[in-house]
């Protein structure tokens, strides 16, 4: 009886700390993917510029260049653009990417899509530097909550735990 | 065709499709007017108008999500479309510096569906070649737009570059200067057209441009051009002829008067760097009307 006492107490003190280095976490993944897609859409400035490659192309590109869920949002995003217009493809992978972003962040991206592929180089590099502005203030935002809060909720999910634990006790 | 189809509302193609799509040869897209298909002698009006909003989402489709990268073309007037079809464009175009720099609000679109008709300088290639050295007599192909000048430039560079086994002609390198991307529908570093097994192509840049390039570099036999009759151009055929490259050139005409009213044709031919002058006829198209010796 008391080995499952202990047992069920160790899953919940488990559990909690866990739930509580996942919340942590997201600070510090959501940092990290603005950070990505950053890195993505200078590829996109860069490549608009000068090499006038298809937007398809270019997106598909910056996907082999970026590991995870920012990579593979530039490529879902660059298969779409073969068969949809440029800006809806861009929306809708948004929409359905399963990446770790704030409401506010993936908005601030889909702004991009309103004028993607439409214009000549200079609309495009002006869009692009545009959404650029705001992702900075995104990841400056993201990167003092990920300090603010990283360490917090990792040390409050085991102290909850531990909290609840000694409740149950 | 299945690009363009891929290029318009789905409606639109169903309309087309209605009629002998072999036969076509201009779809012509305008602003808030409806759609009109020309197949050869005969023109159809078609009960769809397109808004400018569809002219847009036409062109997007047209430069595959990326309209910035065919910003110089767009600025020419017009697009090659893989598969050798083009389409020209018209509206508010902006000049900087005596320089088109961009079309900015679209109001038509042509789409002008090109045809490779195997065998369509049969005629006139015994006029061009010279067997006893293998090589060939500097040419000026000459009719108005739309006879078929560059239909059979397109075939006569397969030819020289192929070959002709028939009459013991042995293949040369040609370099064609396809400022238009017209005879070879270079897209992507891929010839949609065949224009032989010896031919370099030199796409989309001008041909005082194109010509220098291609004998520094190529080393060709013979470079083939469409429609001269530029500044330019009259230095570079000169340059060109004295490197000892052989030249296939057409140019819009009626007559050999019409030719003499343009300064620098008629520069071109002072020089005597053409040997053969070819006047296609204007209502038989690829038919050869008469052919002058200089």
């Amino acid at each position: 009886m008391i080995f499952i006492k202990t047992t069920l107490l160790f899953l919940v003190f488990g559990t909690i700390s866990a739930i509580g280095i996942k919340i942590s976490n997201g600070y510090k993944i959501r940092a990290h993917n603005l950070k990505q897609i950053k890195k993505g859409l200078k590829i996109l400035e860069t490549k608009v510029a000068y090499t006038y490659e298809q937007l398809p192309d270019i997106f598909i590109d910056i996907s082999h260049k970026i590991e995870g869920s920012v990579g593979k949002l530039f490529f879902d995003t660059g298969t779409r653009m073969q068969l949809e217009f440029a800006g809806e493809a861009w929306e809708k992978c948004i929409n359905d990417s399963k990446i770790y972003l704030d409401y506010e962040d993936k908005e601030a991206l889909k702004s991009l899509g309103k004028l993607l592929g439409k214009t000549d180089i200079q609309g495009q590099l002006n869009q692009i530097s545009l959404v650029n502005n705001f992702l900075d203030e995104q990841i400056k935002e993201a990167v003092e909550s990920k300090e603010k809060n990283e360490k917090m909720y990792k040390k409050l999910g085991v102290i909850v735990g531990l909290a609840v634990v000694i409740v149950l006790v | 065709m299945e690009y363009i189809f891929k290029c318009l509302p789905l409606e639109l193609v169903n309309m087309i499709l209605q009629h002998n799509i072999q036969k076509i040869e201009e779809i012509r897209i305008r602003a808030e007017k409806p759609v009109i298909i020309n197949l050869g002698n005969m023109e159809i009006v078609l009960k769809y108008v397109v808004t400018a909003a569809e002219i847009l989402n036409i062109m997007q489709n047209i430069c595959n999500n990326s309209v910035y990268a065919y910003q110089n073309q767009i600025s020419s007037g017009f697009i090659t479309l893989p598969g050798g079809n083009r389409v020209g464009i018209s509206g508010n175009v902006v000049v900087k510096d005596n320089v088109v720099t961009n079309i900015s609000y679209i109001y038509s679109l042509n789409f002008r569906i090109s045809h490779q008709i195997k065998g369509a300088s049969d005629e006139l290639i015994r006029y061009i070649l010279d067997t006893k050295n293998n090589s060939i007599y500097n040419s000026l192909i000459v009719s108005p737009p739309g006879c078929g000048k560059t239909t059979i430039i397109r075939d006569l560079t397969k030819k020289l570059s192929d070959g002709i086994p028939e009459i013991n002609f042995k293949g040369i390198n040609v370099c064609v200067v396809d400022e238009r991307g017209e005879i070879a529908a270079l897209n992507r570093g891929i010839a949609y057209n065949d224009v032989g097994i010896r031919t370099d192509i030199l796409d989309n840049l001008p041909k005082s441009v194109g010509i220098r390039m291609a004998v520094r570099s190529m080393a060709p036999k013979v470079i083939v051009a469409d429609e001269i009759g530029n500044k330019d151009d009259v230095d570079i055929i000169n340059y060109a002829a004295c490197s000892g490259v052989g030249c296939i050139f057409t140019a819009h005409g009626y007559s050999m008067e019409d030719l003499l009213k343009s300064n620098e044709i008629s520069q071109i031919l002072n020089l005597k760097i053409i040997k053969r002058v070819i006047f296609l006829d204007e209502k038989v198209r690829g038919k050869i009307k008469n052919v002058i010796n200089i």
